[in-house]
């Protein structure tokens, strides 16, 4: 079979990234431009910034892409772009980067949904094995997935109200680390002991969650302690609502495992960079003889190499769009394979 | 040679393939949705011209002021379409392609709606020459500085009620014309030119 050469692009929230993924598994170069010290100083991504940031960049990621290595803008076979969900703004960017490169190369468009973007960071540690379940875990998302095959997506449960990461967000605000606070906690929950209570979120016969009450009883546990003037110690705190969460989320997807059959786990987003949830994940799966994967620490976060991977995939499957591809800020990924499959 | 030229700055969208100097296709549209319609028109232009998108030897491009998401669709098309093909660049002011598309007045004043009683405006001279630069103003200090210009000709596309204006429909060629000996730029120096900080930095710089 002739190689396949996907270049991906990927500007959902504040990261520009490009990459080069040979048929699917081997990584020639990715490019990330993070914004991540821009937006500290706000508290968070302000989203006409990233956009402004985006479009500064956007020529100069490809340029660095191509730099150095013996691939051209025309050896490409498919341009893989992220088309949502994500801020609209900056979505805008990278897809209007893939559609002209699209246009000009004369080069198939395969739009990417971004949660099978962050699925696909897997195939990059290694090849994915069927059936499979995954577990996305991030900023806007907290699903369980069963998979028969490649870009067969069937939602087994998923969080009632806040995303995971969302909440690890949250709750270091409210013990006052700044942003990105999800990271800090995962650090802190290393060093500091299950002291205090927390209920164990709907613990229940569902692959649901749900952290809105969780967070609650983390502001509840902190303005009373407050109130009596104590401090709460922030690194038993954080080892404390650590656990709860790990527990719940390790506890409903081993459940899925078993009770769909399968032996293989990939778990990816954001939070899959969480040490405590990797490493209970690991013990977990070497006890249960499950194989797990989970995808290299740096591209947990989103990067443009996981969007080509899925790409080449999404190639496989006759997934095309044309020049009326638009950016969506919200995009169910239970819908993506039907919306854009197009009949051989 | 083969010029395409591409404005996404208003909710009119204009583009257009130069060749050898002469426009021979022009499209026009009014959409709320530029990052779904443009390349669609684009392509269709390419292929019912029967022109190759490797054939493009520059790039005119409006690069605002105007509406923000607008403005990067098209200078991102341009970018990216600019260094694909290792071409050029041309930037635009928005403003003065309105200015352009007219003649035959002492004054042009150019303004498009900037929302809560401010545009984007600018004045030219009737040798196309800025008398304003491109600037966010309010409609009271645009009324007070050309209050005393004979025969000024204000232009927009929007309603802006204090003004008297005249609607424009760009003029392709004659703004190509003003710029077809201007070399261009290359593409990783052309940016947006907003004219306005976004409200977040005037917030944590006021």
């Amino acid at each position: 079979m002739k190689d396949v050469y996907i270049l991906g692009i990927e500007s959902s929230c504040d990261e520009m990234s490009a990459s080069i993924v040979k048929n699917g598994n081997e990584e020639i170069k990715t490019i990330v431009l993070s914004q991540m010290d821009i937006h500290k100083k706000y508290g968070g991504v302000v989203p006409e910034i990233a956009s402004r940031c985006h479009i500064e960049s956007a020529s100069m990621v490809l340029e660095e892409l191509f730099c150095d290595i013996d691939i051209k803008l025309n050896d490409i076979t498919a341009i893989a772009v992220t088309y949502g969900p994500g801020l609209i703004g900056s979505l805008l960017v990278g897809l209007q980067i893939a559609k002209t490169l699209s246009f000009v190369y004369n080069k198939p468009l395969i739009p990417v949904h971004h949660i099978a973007g962050h699925i696909y960071a897997n195939s990059l540690v290694k090849e994915m094995k069927f059936p499979l379940i995954a577990l996305v875990v991030s900023g806007g998302h907290t699903d369980i997935i069963y998979m028969k095959e490649h870009f067969d997506f069937n939602k087994l449960g998923g969080t009632l109200d806040d995303a995971v990461g969302e909440c690890y967000d949250k709750v270091a605000r409210v013990v006052g680390l700044d942003y990105p606070g999800g990271p800090l906690i995962d650090m802190y929950a290393h060093k500091g002991k299950h002291v205090y209570k927390l209920p164990l979120p709907l613990d229940d016969d569902s692959y649901n969650f749900s952290f809105s009450g969780l967070k609650s009883a983390v502001i509840n546990l902190v303005h009373n302690s407050a109130q009596k003037g104590e401090n709460v110690n922030i690194e038993n705190l954080a080892t404390t609502f650590q656990d709860t969460v790990v527990e719940i989320i390790t506890k409903k997807t081993m459940r899925a495992l078993k009770e769909h059959n399968v032996n293989n786990l990939i778990v990816c987003g954001g939070v899959a960079a969480n040490k405590g949830l990797r490493e209970k994940f690991q013990t977990l799966c070497n006890e249960e003889n499950i194989d797990f994967t989970v995808p290299k620490m740096n591209y947990c976060t989103d990067n443009a190499a996981m969007i080509a991977s899925a790409g080449f995939y999404a190639y496989q499957k006759g997934i095309r769009a044309n020049m009326s591809l638009n950016a969506v800020a919200v995009s169910s990924l239970y819908e993506y394979v039907r919306l854009f499959k197009c009949e051989e | 040679m083969i010029t395409l030229f591409i404005d996404t700055s208003t909710n009119i969208l204009n583009i257009a393939l130069i060749k050898d100097d002469i426009l021979i296709k022009k499209t026009t549209l009014e959409s709320g949705e530029h990052s779904k319609y443009v390349m669609v028109e684009l392509e269709k232009l390419f292929v019912h011209e029967k022109i190759d998108p490797k054939s493009v030897g520059k790039i005119m491009v409006t690069n605002g002021p105007g509406s923000f998401t607008g403005i990067r669709i098209g200078v991102t098309i341009a970018k990216t379409y600019a260094w694909a093909s290792n071409i050029n660049v041309v930037p635009i002011s928005t403003l003065k392609a309105y200015a352009l598309s007219y003649d035959k007045h002492n004054y042009y004043v150019p303004v498009i709606d900037a929302r809560r009683r401010y545009v984007y405006a600018s004045i030219y001279d009737n040798n196309y020459n800025e008398v304003m630069n491109d600037s966010y103003i309010s409609l009271d200090d645009l009324t007070e500085k050309i209050k005393d210009l004979s025969d000024a000709l204000i232009i927009s596309n929007d309603d802006i009620s204090d003004l008297d204006t005249n609607s424009c429909n760009l003029d392709i060629q004659r703004i190509y014309d003003y710029y077809k000996d201007h070399e261009g730029i290359n593409p990783h120096l052309l940016m947006p030119n907003y004219l306005k900080k976004t409200e977040a930095e005037e917030k944590l710089g006021g």
